[in-house]
């Protein structure tokens, strides 16, 4: 496997069309802080419904799907919520609702969910996945839940269509978590993998208790499901395929899912973070099959053989050296896993070296993503965390209920530093977080962040500090590729190193993110202008030059034939 | 040498002249538990107790005998029966939570054992038993609790110490389970198992980013190699620990020595697989990996679904 690009041609292009600057925001709070809680001042007033009832049903523990979206194409990233919902015993005194916040462009958003059709569905909702499916330039909602699952069409004119039966991906009878948007076979569609969680129904409830308290049995209680793959026929209509692509053996707690190239060979490739089940890291072969090497890579279990609590998971470059890593939240007393990819196999365990034990021990983790916070060139790490059980309190001192999200700094080499004395008051607050997408909400090149809260008001997070490095913002347009060119690398070069970035499917946890790539610079040399590699994913290679920093670049994947193909 | 056949035939020679049926019939019973005939042992229980002969001591050997073969509903009931007939009798209170632990009953288990507790306020053993149940439970402050009360009434008790700096170290009372197994180790100098606990906190604690903590784990471990009884756990450790700083000759001698020592432990074959997949000892490591998921599958057959807090279904 060869990472660098110096040896192959290129299309060369000439891009950069400029379509943002740095946005309004409003922006009031102190700039010491690096994330400003602006919830309330957004405007952002929904609240999750879990249906938490006397009958302790595991579900209730595990919802909040958000995600960022620019749904109606006015260049600002927009956020759907997507709510729980009620069980047997755990009914919400008002409907339970969606929201989907359209952003103002002012640093206030206004909930038009009901307006865009998708403020309720008829069943308990868990996830979200966002892409445009048919490419016709507006993202689409794939809704993830129990027991069925949902796809909403963008009409493009602020409304949304129910199209779930004629697309064929109710995914029927399963409890879904998360799911990616993917291209496996390179035919310019998005495909669609969704995490099966475990046979589960509000008929049976599970009983266990502390002290004679009702509480939440632990997941092995609840047998495992094997995972969906639904193959895009470019018609509006999808396939099951998972049996074909081997899918229906791997049965098991699947909860977090990214789409990403691990062995650089222009497929994307899964990573299946699982509960209590062994992790799963799947190779596509190209044929429709796809073939776990998690064992090998040792990524399925800790040493000892014991397959973690796994919940979310994403990949990045966190030690620059062009190969995808990945962080996996755990339990607690397990540890959130950060794995190091390497052209070889295994990849190298490094969530004790890289101090991820040391900062998570006492977390149970959800949501998660590699951000550059700061943008100066090396990935951070966020997390959402959160117990499930609230007598966990009266069994120890060290583990809480709420639980502070964690903002790790990188030091450039995969190690990191807990920042929680300057990211601001949310990063020393309690909350039972679950879903976390990234997203640049007021376009000034800052990653902001969004996350979930069972039974509680979301916290979106604004960035104060993403302006203290210059930035270059990627907005992929794929023409051959799919649309949202989810699958795309990026390669920049500066004078003193090179960035590589991924337009990944799914990652963190029942969450999507906003789609466009920011790459921070750093305090190093700056070129007047950037260059970069793009590897679309129909396998184009495309150089686009004198990029400038500090804006969004909008490029397309170029048309003609004159580009290398990149095929293996 | 324990000769169960002639014990059995001298009893039942003289059974018909003994005026003391109750008690030879008991006698009958446990010579044939001791060898291991249970079917026999039951029925000869049942015959005695159906004959009148109604004890707590019969009731108590029944639920063994149930227990054997896997008939946990009858067992419990017949060690409840026991209970019933001498509720002063505190080793009946004991066997059913054994019986219940065994089948992974933990809530119930508890519930004995409280019971057990509040029966027998003097008893170290039965706050040994429940603090033993709320470790397993991950009920690590009620554990503390448990053992210091333990301890408190059997001061010279080396599982209470244990248990209080084990359940200490899992309750995040770190410092005062550091000064639990320094003070055990110096007064019970050549017992294995504090210096494998302590380890395994130090383990922990280097995990977690005190990096002084590892020598002095790797320090402990080594020297309780030379302890006996020999644990498997020690040795397993030690070739993580040898794994991790890459001295692969010695990792795989230490998990070897651990698979000798336990060869049920599916975690030491996991470890195997993991270093000879590493070696390229592709056939060894697959081979390694099936005793490995064979022993995790049967693991997960006899488990009750455990929960995340220490809650058990029951």
């Amino acid at each position: 496997m060869t990472l660098g690009f110096s040896s192959r041609p290129f299309h060369v292009c000439l891009v950069a069309f400029i379509f943002f600057t740095h946005g309004e925001t409003g922006r009031t709070a102190s700039q010491a802080e690096i994330f400003t809680d602006v919830t309330e001042q957004a405007g952002i007033t929904w609240h999750h419904f879990s249906g938490e009832s006397p009958d302790r049903f595991l579900i209730e523990t595990m919802g909040g799907g958000v995600a960022f979206l620019d749904f109606d194409g006015d260049g600002l990233q927009d956020i759907f919520f997507l709510n729980g919902g009620e069980t047997p015993r755990g009914k919400s005194p008002t409907p339970v609702r969606n929201a989907l916040y359209r952003n103002l462009g002012n640093g206030k958003f206004e909930d038009v969910a009901a307006k865009a059709g998708v403020d309720r569905i008829g069943f308990y909702g868990m996830g979200v996945a966002v892409a445009d499916y048919d490419n016709d330039g507006f993202p689409d909602l794939f809704i993830t839940g129990f027991p069925e699952s949902a796809l909403f069409h963008n009409n493009g004119n602020g409304t949304f269509t129910n199209v779930t039966d004629r697309a064929g991906v109710k995914n029927a009878g399963k409890w879904a978590a998360s799911a990616a948007w993917f291209d496996y076979d390179r035919d310019g569609l998005l495909d669609l993998v969704v995490t099966n969680y475990a046979q589960f129904s509000f008929d049976n409830p599970k009983k266990c208790e502390v002290n004679g308290v009702p509480t939440y049995c632990e997941q092995k209680a609840y047998l495992g499901m094997p995972l969906s793959l639904y193959h895009n026929n470019g018609n509006g209509t999808f396939s099951d395929v998972s049996s074909q692509a081997g899918f229906d053996k791997l049965v098991g707690r699947a909860l977090g899912v990214v789409a990403i190239d691990v062995n650089d060979d222009g497929l994307p490739d899964l990573f299946i973070a699982r509960d209590a089940s062994p992790n799963l890291l799947l190779i596509n072969k190209g044929n429709g099959r796809f073939e776990d090497i998690a064992l090998d890579a040792e990524v399925a279990y800790d040493a000892g053989g014991l397959a973690k609590a796994g919940m979310g998971v994403d990949a990045g470059d966190v030690n620059s050296d062009g190969v995808p890593d990945f962080v996996v939240t755990n339990f607690n007393d397990q540890y959130h896993s950060l794995f190091l990819g390497s052209p070889s196999l295994p990849y190298e365990d490094r969530t004790v070296a890289s101090h991820l034990a040391e900062y998570s021990k006492s977390f149970v983790g959800w949501g998660t993503h590699f951000v550059d916070y700061d943008n100066d060139g090396n990935l951070d790490l966020v997390i959402a965390n959160g117990h499930i059980n609230q007598v966990v309190e009266t069994t120890r001192n060290d583990v809480k209920y709420k639980e502070p999200p964690l903002l790790l700094r990188n030091n450039g080499k995969g190690i990191f530093q807990n920042v929680r004395e300057h990211a601001g008051p949310a990063f020393n607050t309690g909350y039972s977080a679950r879903g976390l997408a990234v997203g640049d909400f007021d376009n000034d090149g800052g990653i902001d962040i969004v996350l979930t809260c069972l039974n509680g008001k979301p916290i979106l997070l604004r960035n104060n500090v993403g302006h203290s490095n210059p930035w270059v913002g990627f907005q992929l347009q794929g023409t051959k590729s799919n649309r949202d060119a989810v699958g795309a690398r990026l390669t920049i070069a500066l004078p003193n190193r090179k960035l590589v970035r991924w337009i990944t499917g799914g990652s963190s946890y029942l969450s999507s993110h906003d789609k466009r790539v920011i790459v921070g610079l750093g305090e190093g040399p700056q070129p007047g202008a950037v260059n970069a590699e793009i590897r679309w994913p129909s396998g184009t290679v495309q150089r686009v030059s004198n990029l400038r920093p500090n804006q969004y670049n909008k490029i397309s994947e170029p048309i003609k034939q004159a580009a290398t193909a990149h095929n293996k | 040498m324990k000769d169960y056949d002639t014990a059995e035939k001298l009893i039942t020679s003289i059974t018909s002249q003994s005026t003391d049926q109750p008690t030879l019939g008991y006698e009958l019973a446990l010579v044939q538990y001791h060898a291991k005939r249970f079917a026999d042992s039951q029925r000869t229980l049942l015959d005695l107790i159906s004959s009148g002969y109604k004890s707590s001591q019969a009731f108590n050997l029944l639920g063994w005998c149930y227990h054997e073969q896997n008939q946990p509903m009858e067992a419990v009931r017949a060690m409840q029966e026991a209970i019933d007939l001498d509720p002063t009798q505190e080793s009946n209170y004991l066997d059913l939570e054994k019986i219940l632990l065994a089948r992974e009953s933990l809530p119930s288990a508890l519930g004995a054992a409280k019971r057990a507790s509040a029966r027998f306020p003097d008893s170290p053993l039965a706050f040994l038993m429940r603090g033993s149940i709320e470790l397993k439970m991950s009920q690590f402050t009620d554990g503390v609790t448990s053992y210091t009360r333990a301890l408190r009434l059997d001061p010279a008790n080396a599982d209470a110490s244990l248990g209080l700096a084990e359940a200490q170290s899992n309750a995040g009372l770190d410092k005062e389970a550091v000064a639990g197994f320094e003070a055990a180790i110096k007064r019970f100098p050549k017992d294995p198992r504090f210096r494998l606990q302590y380890a395994l906190m130090l383990l922990k604690q280097a995990e977690s980013g005190n990096l002084s903590a590892e020598t002095r784990a790797e320090r402990l471990l080594k020297s309780a190699v030379a302890l006996t009884p020999p644990l498997p756990e020690v040795h397993f450790l030690l070739g993580d620990l040898a794994q991790k700083k890459n001295r692969t000759t010695e990792a795989l001698a230490e998990f070897r020595h651990a698979a000798k020592l336990d060869p049920q432990s599916a975690k030491v074959h996991f470890a195997l697989a993991r270093i000879y997949r590493r070696l390229g000892r592709n056939a060894e490591a697959s081979r390694e990996m099936d005793l490995y998921q064979r022993l995790k599958e049967s693991e997960s057959k006899a488990a009750m679904p455990p929960s995340g807090t220490g809650a058990s279904q029951d």
